[in-house]
């Protein structure tokens, strides 16, 4: 039987993302066969200089529970192609529901490139005002705490409190990114972007694994995050 | 026949990216706002789906079968077959030599196999076995413990890997490891034989 999980959902959306991706580009090649005129734009277009609003909005609702901040460069090539590079820090403090603590915080990067989706408008009011779909590369080298895991034994006795403290490990991960990015004002660029996040490569089951990842978010084989950005354009 | 209709959708489908992309194009700021709602939605619906109950198998128990060998007269090969116990009590034996208070099975009726939880803290686990409430046996199993991650919800769990076991030949006469690792993977670890 069909199920529409989230999961799904992610997979038609990435799928859907994908073919508008190569619809786009194979417009272009013809386009590029008949005239030459796209070829007016030229290759620097400056760079943008842009905040997240989203991660210390969301470190105040969660109660600190996981916290973050994060920015990027994101240069302007032929308006067309937009090589990113984003920094940030995070990190989480969380109780679960049988007592253990987990505790992180990180310095994590990430490079890309962000591609033009729609059409060059000539129009100079919406001439900036682009969607955007690209692909990132993140890594993270951080150090975390597992403590208060308790192990008891029911019937022969006996119960012992494990702690792991100080493990230090390096996590990397793709994401797929879609967004959107408007001129605001003069230099002033306001956007959003919805990301989808994977391992490249699966935790071995039974090891000690960090519940939370700077970056990258919480644990699992995919994840989805939300960016608002807030920019400058120099 | 197939591949033609299929151009044709191409075609259509290009067309009707077109069609989007012009919308997109000459409604920039409805489109912001459509997807904007859509980008809240996605975000809403991810923070729902956080689990945070453990729903995993927690417990490693040791699981031994009861076997008997039948003699095949006309080949003369013995095959072997599973023992259903009449009547079968179980309990632990401390490393003191003090049976345990708690039962483990109790007078329990035709039982081809059992689950008995072996000790965490100590790499010996011992069990009197007594079958058909007559002719008791006692079994020996020493283990090394090792422990496996679950989750953070599920927390840490211990299992074991078997090393040798012993067992007295009053009713039983051998035993057999059929799997070292034991863990929550519902496997037969012992086969005790009965003739």
């Amino acid at each position: 039987m069909f199920q529409p999980s989230m999961q799904n959902i992610y997979r038609y959306f990435i799928i859907s993302l994908l073919i508008t991706v190569a619809v786009n580009f194979s417009a272009a090649q013809n386009k590029t066969a008949g005239s030459d005129k796209s070829s007016e734009v030229k290759w620097w277009n400056g760079f943008l200089v842009k905040m997240d609003v989203v991660s210390p909005v969301v470190t105040g609702f969660s109660d600190s529970e996981h916290f973050g901040m994060e920015g990027s460069v994101q240069f302007n090539l032929k308006r067309k192609i937009f090589p990113v590079y984003e920094i940030g820090f995070g990190g989480a403090d969380k109780l679960s529901s049988n007592a253990i603590r987990f505790n992180t915080n990180g310095v994590f990067q990430r490079i890309g490139v962000d591609f033009g989706l729609l059409k060059q408008s000539n129009d100079k009011e919406l001439i900036n005002n682009m969607l955007t779909g690209g692909v990132r590369l993140g890594w993270s080298n951080f150090s975390y705490d597992l403590t208060n895991l308790s192990l008891s034994d029911d019937y022969w006795g006996g119960s012992q409190t494990l702690n792991f403290e100080g493990r230090s490990t390096t996590k990397t991960w793709y994401e797929i990114v879609v967004g959107i990015q408007v001129q605001v004002y003069k230099n002033l660029y306001m956007g959003w972007n919805i990301r989808n996040r994977h391992f490249f490569k699966e935790d071995t089951s039974g090891n000690i694994v960090p519940w939370y990842i700077p970056g990258y978010g919480k644990s699992g084989s995919s994840n989805t995050g939300f960016n608002y950005t807030i920019g400058y354009h120099f | 026949m197939k591949r033609e209709s299929g151009n044709n959708d191409y075609f259509n489908f290009k067309n009707l990216f077109n069609i989007l992309k012009n919308f997109l194009h000459n409604n920039f700021i409805k489109s912001t706002v459509f997807i904007w709602i859509t980008a809240v939605f996605f975000f809403s619906t991810s923070c729902i789906v956080s689990d945070e109950v453990c729903r995993k198998e927690k417990n490693s128990r040791l699981k031994v079968g009861f076997y008997t060998a039948i003699l095949n007269s006309s080949t003369g090969n013995y095959t072997l077959s599973t023992l259903s116990i009449d009547s079968l009590t179980v309990n632990g034996v401390d490393s003191l030599g003090n049976i345990m208070d708690s039962v483990l099975y109790n007078n329990s009726k035709n039982l081809s196999s059992i689950k008995l939880p072996l000790n965490k803290f100590s790499n010996e686990s011992k069990f009197i076995i007594r079958f058909n409430d007559s002719i008791q046996d006692t079994l020996t199993v020493f283990h090394t413990n090792y422990d496996q991650y679950l989750s953070f919800e599920c927390g840490i769990i211990r299992n074991h890997l078997i090393d040798t076991v012993l067992i007295t030949n009053h009713f039983v006469d051998s035993v057999k490891i059929q799997e070292h690792n034991v863990s929550t993977i519902d496997a037969e670890h012992l086969q005790i034989f009965h003739n």
